[in-house]
């Protein structure tokens, strides 16, 4: 299956790779998430481990809500519109598709990029799926790094490498 | 409840509230974002009597920083713009109106209205950047370089309407088309341009000044070169060496 986005077409493969292939941090996120305007806030960059891609990552959580949160992977193509491939929320309130898709958007949930959807050309990751995959945000933060294959995750986030080997597949 | 009766009320029973905190209620109404979710709309009870307070806890400018970051002067001055027109006020982030029980229903609608043109000032991130960088450049243009006389929206080929110049400066040899580039799109433009003007006889040195020469694809970046006489890295770039390269070039 195929879609456009400006002059690049994308197949639900490219998407899976995008999504899941090694990438490099070439800047680092704070070692502290930053208060702003009601939210704390990080940010840091990456590149596919072949240099061919650029992403970036926003983890952000409410100030007031702790469970209002987000972590989320955007790619940068090098021509055409920069789309958020997979975003990681805590359980923040309703969505437009509850009834059709009987979830909720009261628990936990993952956004991901979608090829119909990036052929409707505007969000691409509209829907979202309930996940049992983690239940706070420390928990969706070490999910997070292992699906979008951060390399030397530790020495960016040591305290969710541990989280990480504590909750890892093979120990369930 | 009487405020959950009162908006259901006016909502004509299209709404519900959810505890999200004491004395803190979420509300779930049709108003949706892009993506599909639900506008975080909340209801802050007050304790000692008071006005009700209708606001979003910092959720809308949370939302908005995944893809857009409110961090020059003139998003924030758009951001005002848009607060200050539809009376809703911004503390640390959280949107905010003060309201009285029976005009519930208008200040959820007032707040929603401008939760999303807040969220909508992302699909307008590349004409704010872009106004700022040419009001920057023209700033400069306009202050440091009027020896040389510049003139703005010049078209070297008249039937060519197509191919305009930013700015011509005037020098003794031959006059200087100065263009500003912010992207691709733009730097393809101007590569076509000057290529046309050296095909058409025209004698001229072409100066660009980018925004961020770096954030070019590969492929522009050789583009580019190729075709213009001059480049600057950056609008600092060209403040810090565009004036001695001019006298150089006098």
């Amino acid at each position: 299956m195929e879609g456009k986005n400006a002059m690049v077409t994308y197949t639900s493969e490219l998407l899976s790779s995008l999504i899941s292939c090694k990438k490099k941090v070439v800047k680092s996120p704070h070692k502290e998430m930053k208060i702003e305007r009601g939210s704390f806030r990080n940010d840091l960059s990456l590149k596919s481990e072949d240099g061919k891609w650029n992403f970036s990552v926003f983890m952000r959580k409410n100030q007031k809500f702790a469970e209002n949160f987000t972590i989320g992977l955007r790619y940068h193509p090098q021509e055409g519109e920069s789309f958020t491939l997979l975003r990681c929320n805590g359980p923040h309130g309703n969505h437009i598709d509850l009834e059709r898709t009987n979830s909720s958007h009261y628990v936990f949930h993952i956004h991901m990029a979608n090829i119909d959807r990036l052929n409707d050309g505007v969000f691409s990751e509209r829907m979202g799926t309930i996940t049992d995959k983690y239940a706070s945000y420390e928990e969706a933060l070490s999910y997070f790094i292992r699906e979008v294959g951060i390399m030397d995750a530790d020495q960016f986030f040591p305290e969710y490498i541990i989280q990480l080997s504590l909750f890892s597949e093979e120990g369930e | 409840m009487e405020y959950l009766d009162l908006l259901r009320l006016q909502f004509n029973n299209r709404v519900r509230l959810r505890e999200k905190r004491p004395n803190i209620l979420q509300l779930e109404a049709p108003l949706y974002h892009e993506d599909g979710d639900m506008m975080d709309i909340f209801i802050e009870i007050p304790k000692n009597g008071g006005k009700i307070k209708v606001c979003d806890f910092g959720m809308t400018l949370m939302r908005l920083s995944y893809s857009f970051d409110i961090d020059t002067p003139n998003k924030e001055r758009i951001l005002n713009r848009i607060l200050s027109e539809n009376q809703v006020e911004e503390t640390d982030g959280n949107l905010w109106i003060e309201t009285e029980p029976d005009k519930l229903y208008s200040s959820v609608m007032q707040l929603a209205q401008v939760v999303g043109k807040v969220s909508n000032m992302q699909l307008y991130r590349r004409e704010i950047a872009y106004s700022l960088f040419y009001e920057k450049l023209q700033e400069f243009i306009e202050e440091n370089l009027r020896n040389y006389t510049p003139l703005p929206k010049v078209f070297p080929i008249p039937e060519r309407d197509d191919l305009e110049v930013d700015w011509q400066l005037k020098l003794p040899m031959k006059p200087v088309y100065v263009f500003g580039v912010k992207d691709y799109a733009k730097s393809r433009l101007v590569a076509i341009s000057c290529l046309e003007f050296q095909k058409a006889h025209k004698q001229f040195t072409s100066i660009v000044i980018h925004e961020d020469f770096e954030n070019l694809p590969k492929k522009d970046r050789s583009r580019i070169t190729s075709a213009v006489d001059k480049q600057f890295i950056s609008l600092e770039d060209f403040k810090e060496n565009g004036l001695s390269y001019l006298e150089r070039a006098a």
